[in-house]
């Protein structure tokens, strides 16, 4: 048996208030603080993942090196520096405001430009203050659909999918 | 165009054409022949493709034979297209003619930054002969007994030296490739990974801001009490946290070992993937600084 330690820049997209440092903390530290502290730049943080065996007998152990960039308006040159080198990427909506899945397919057309080869996670988050078939819901399912992005509705107040999205992005870059 | 060939058709009454017939039978088919093997030359100089077929064998062997012979020659043939060719590759393949350059460029640049240092002890040498102050006296004395400069003994001595940190940094990603520390603390105890991640962005964030041409790096960060000198490389960025003011051979060992780095492991680092069991040993120079700095200080 082998186990190779990677290290991996994940990027944490969404526009201001969906809860990208939230997540991040629950995640990291699985704790939740609903005061807002809206981020300035970048925080990094990380996080060792559980072993994931890529073959038989081989496993790799990934670090995620967590991005928590400032709200996403719109491409800038910083976003996209901050981007590059990333192999994964939450791309988060916030369940309570249909407007910000409307912003899903500009986020990853910059993740796309600023790192190719980078894996994406679609995120509604806030699922705690909502029902899992309503009209937002249904209308992130549909584009997560038409985006072929696998997608988890988080709670990071309840912790619901939160680790489970980011054992999914370890499992999109194994493979 | 009439057909070429000479045909004789010696009449079976003509008694000449009978003789001509017997005497110019085999010039006939010599003739033939060698009209066959013109026409085939011929038309393998109109058809470009069945040309270029021939010769390219040849090419590397007749360049090869013209510059043995006349070096100057072909330099001159050349020389006026030479720099459209440069600009060209570099257009077309700008990362390789980097690749390529960087080793030189690095050597080119440390040779000019020892130069100017070199020059500022000269003067601070100098300007210290001209005075007479007791303190000066003594302090040249004690140099001499150690058998160092005076100038860069003063330097060091208003402003102790510490390295304490270096740091080796993916240049797109920030992820942490290496680190070396002056106290037993490891990478992990001081999350040298997060360390790496926030100087990236900081970095990022001040290039994109504030340089004014896209090659703009930030070289320094300067705080109350210490110092972080970065150098930028063609992958990785070698980060390195310091106090007090570094002597003349600093920024030349830094760019050394940068250089020796990524003369090491240049294809490694530019497919590095976040794995670092590949670059197992690149840390060693790393340490190798840490421990001279030390050797420096305590001389």
């Amino acid at each position: 048996m082998s186990k190779s330690l990677v290290h991996q820049k994940i990027c944490m997209l969404g526009i201001f208030a969906v809860g990208k440092t939230s997540l991040t903390r629950r995640f990291i530290s699985g704790i939740f603080d609903d005061t807002y502290l809206s981020t300035i730049g970048v925080k990094v943080s990380q996080k060792l993942l559980a072993p994931i065996e890529t073959t038989p007998g081989e496993f790799v152990q990934y670090n995620f090196l967590i991005w928590d960039i400032e709200g996403f308006e719109k491409s800038s040159q910083q976003l996209h520096s901050y981007l590059t080198g990333a192999t994964g990427a939450l791309l988060i909506a916030d369940l309570t405001r249909p407007e910000t899945i409307q912003s899903v397919p500009d986020m990853l057309a910059t993740l796309s430009k600023a790192a190719p080869d980078a894996r994406p996670v679609l995120i509604g988050n806030k699922a705690d203050l909502i029902s899992a078939d309503s009209e937002t819901s249904q209308k992130l399912k549909k584009m997560a659909k038409k985006l072929d992005l696998p997608l988890f509705l988080t709670s990071a107040k309840t912790g619901e999918n939160v680790e489970a999205s980011f054992n999914k992005l370890g499992l999109l870059i194994a493979t | 165009m009439s057909d070429p060939k000479i045909h004789f058709r010696p009449s079976p009454n003509d008694p000449l054409e009978q003789l001509k017939s017997i005497l110019l039978t085999d010039d006939q088919q010599r003739i033939e022949e060698l009209t066959q093997r013109i026409a085939a030359l011929q038309q393998e100089l109109d058809q470009k493709d069945r040309l270029i077929e021939k010769i390219e064998p040849i090419i590397v062997e007749l360049l090869d034979r013209k510059i043995a012979n006349s070096r100057e020659e072909v330099a001159k043939a050349l020389a006026p297209v030479m720099s459209l060719a440069i600009k060209q590759q570099i257009r077309d393949a700008k990362e390789d003619v980097v690749d390529a350059l960087y080793p030189i460029m690095g050597r080119m640049v440390s040779k000019a930054v020892t130069e100017a240092m070199r020059k500022l002890a000269d003067q601070i040498n100098t300007t210290l002969e001209k005075s007479f102050s007791w303190e000066l006296w003594k302090k040249r004395f004690k140099a001499k007994a150690m058998g160092v400069d005076a100038g860069k003994m003063i330097l060091a001595e208003s402003a102790p030296f510490e390295l304490d940190s270096a740091f080796l940094i993916a240049k797109d990603s920030g992820l942490l490739i290496a680190y070396a520390g002056r106290e037993s603390e490891t990478a992990a105890e001081i999350n040298a990974q997060v360390v790496g991640g926030m100087l990236t962005a900081i970095k990022s964030f001040v290039e994109t801001s504030f340089a004014s041409s896209k090659e703009g790096d930030l070289e320094e960060i300067r705080m109350t009490d210490c110092q972080i000198r970065v150098q930028s490389g063609r992958y990785s960025y070698l980060a390195v946290v310091y106090h007090g003011i570094p002597n003349a051979e600093f920024d030349e060992m830094l760019n050394e070992c940068h250089r020796a780095i990524h003369q090491k492991y240049h294809q490694k680092l530019r497919n590095y993937d976040g794995n670092n069991t590949a670059l197992r040993g690149i840390e060693m120079p790393l340490k190798e600084i840490i421990k001279k700095m030390q050797t420096v200080e305590h001389e």
